[in-house]
């Protein structure tokens, strides 16, 4: 059961990815959207083909890592019209120098990096948490469903809270003398996240697309 | 802890976070649609308000005509009336008299009679030209205007109007629709709590100063999309007159300098 769960959330990121091939029109985070789920399609691949030929794949997660929060960043602030842009993008690049030296300094290549998968997820939800601030604030959107971006940053939220969920219990789970039914459990949650996310882009796309 | 315990935890930590993930998501969806109908809501008010005070506006001018038709009709009857029946009386005479001294004599009283009546139909046609606007002026609109925003309840207004000299009637009405806008703004989107409204005229000098104490917003931004800014912005340069925005989060402030409004 859990296998069919992992392969489900493996292959859900296909629906937004086809949906975004056949899309004719654009909205205010359509680059970084597409750059998003092509990373996303790139690595589910790569974390695939490795599992199946059996190659130890943690190094990937550290390049994933760095990836994914200059993409999503990127996505944001695209979507966001930040007056402190300089102060967020300091912040970001300070963020992506501690994710280049953190593999040689406190978590190494052949290690899970909780930490900064962690820091990574705070940081974005609270850039996603800004973007819903401003939209509460301006009052510019008229039907909040109808807006594509909404769609995919509530679909990206989810997916970074639940996935700090379980990063924060990373440590304590693979320290502990667990089963692995445990880290199951644990990682069928980011599954389950996963799923809604891609479903929550591919609502988002096909809103933008009517 | 034994894995049999760990893993419930991590079931039910789980599965309540992403409940109260995705019910965060639909509170939120809930309160954003509560605020835009409360909005919705309010603009339809002070948009309802707004044509009342229009309609009286228009009632007042109504009512004006009336009265201004009324006195012209009194005028028209008791002056032109009685001197075109006299000159019809005195043309019936002219035809008895037989020397020349008296037709020359009744030809001067009918001269007399038709320059009074002339006198007469001018003094009528000058009541008729200055008649609405400069009894209902700007003045008295934009003191409607105020009390109209202060039966609103929804900010607290100061206003002082000190127009001293006439203004025309197209100039009035271009300043009328200033000073509308200028509260629609503040009431549809500043948040404002209080607001300052000042129109004064010095020498010849006209100027406006509006204040709230609203969110405020982007002066370049919203003068390029907004229509209420660009209304403002056409109606002053109109006017010859100069426009300047202070705005921050802590409220915003206009400023308009008209040199020389046209006189009645």
């Amino acid at each position: 059961m859990f296998k069919i769960f992992a392969l489900a959330s493996t292959f859900s990121i296909v629906i937004p990815a086809i949906m975004l091939l056949r899309f004719k029109k654009r909205f205010d985070g359509y680059v970084g959207l597409c750059l998003f789920v092509g990373n996303s399609v790139f690595f589910e691949a790569i974390g695939l083909i490795t599992s199946r030929l059996g190659i130890h794949n943690l190094p990937m997660f550290h390049a994933y890592t760095l990836v994914e929060f200059c993409i999503v960043s990127y996505f944001l602030f695209s979507i966001i019209n930040l007056k402190e842009e300089q102060a967020f993008l300091f912040v970001s690049l300070l963020f992506i120098i501690y994710l280049i030296i953190n593999p040689f300094v406190w978590e190494p290549l052949n290690t899970y990096n909780s930490i900064s998968r962690s820091l990574e997820s705070i940081l974005l939800i609270g850039y996603s948490s800004l973007y819903f601030y401003k939209i509460y604030q301006e009052e510019k959107i008229e039907q909040l469903e109808k807006q594509p971006e909404f769609w995919c940053v509530a679909g990206i939220v989810i997916y970074l809270a639940m996935g700090l969920f379980t990063h924060l219990l990373a440590d304590f789970i693979l320290n502990a003398d667990t089963e692995i039914e445990t880290l199951m459990t644990s990682y069928s949650f980011v599954h389950a996240s996963n799923i809604i996310k891609n479903l929550m882009i591919a609502t988002g796309i096909w809103i933008a697309n009517r | 802890m034994d894995s049999q315990s760990l893993n419930g935890y991590v079931l039910v930590i789980g599965s309540f976070s992403m409940l109260v993930l995705i019910s965060s998501f639909i509170f939120f969806i809930y309160l954003y649609q509560r605020k835009m109908l409360r909005k919705k809501k309010a603009f339809e008010e002070i948009e309802k308000l707004f044509k009342n005070q229009e309609l009286q506006s228009a009632y007042m001018v109504i009512q004006g005509q009336d009265e201004e038709r009324r006195k012209i009709a009194a005028d028209v009857h008791d002056n032109l009336g009685s001197m075109i029946a006299t000159l019809k009386m005195h043309n019936d005479n002219i035809a008895r008299y037989t020397s020349v001294d008296d037709i020359h004599r009744a030809n001067q009283l009918g001269r007399s009679i038709l320059d009074s009546l002339g006198s007469d139909v001018r003094k009528i046609v000058n009541s008729l030209d200055s008649s609405s606007l400069r009894d209902f002026g700007l003045s008295s609109a934009l003191n409607q205007l105020c009390e109209t925003i202060t039966n609103t309840q929804k900010v607290k207004l100061t206003s002082v109007v000190d127009i001293s000299k006439p203004i025309s009637a197209e100039d009035s009405f271009h300043l009328y629709r200033i000073t509308q806008e200028l509260f629609t703004n503040t009431l549809k989107h500043a948040q404002a709590t209080e607001v300052r409204f000042e129109i004064t005229q010095i020498n010849n000098e006209l100027s406006i100063i509006y204040e709230d104490n609203g969110v405020g917003f982007d002066p370049i931004l919203k003068s390029g999309k907004s229509m209420g800014m660009q209304n403002i912005q056409s109606r002053v340069s109109r006017l010859q007159g100069e426009l300047k925005i202070q705005s921050s989060s802590n409220g915003s402030t206009f400023i308009i300098e008209i040199p020389s409004p046209h006189g009645n």
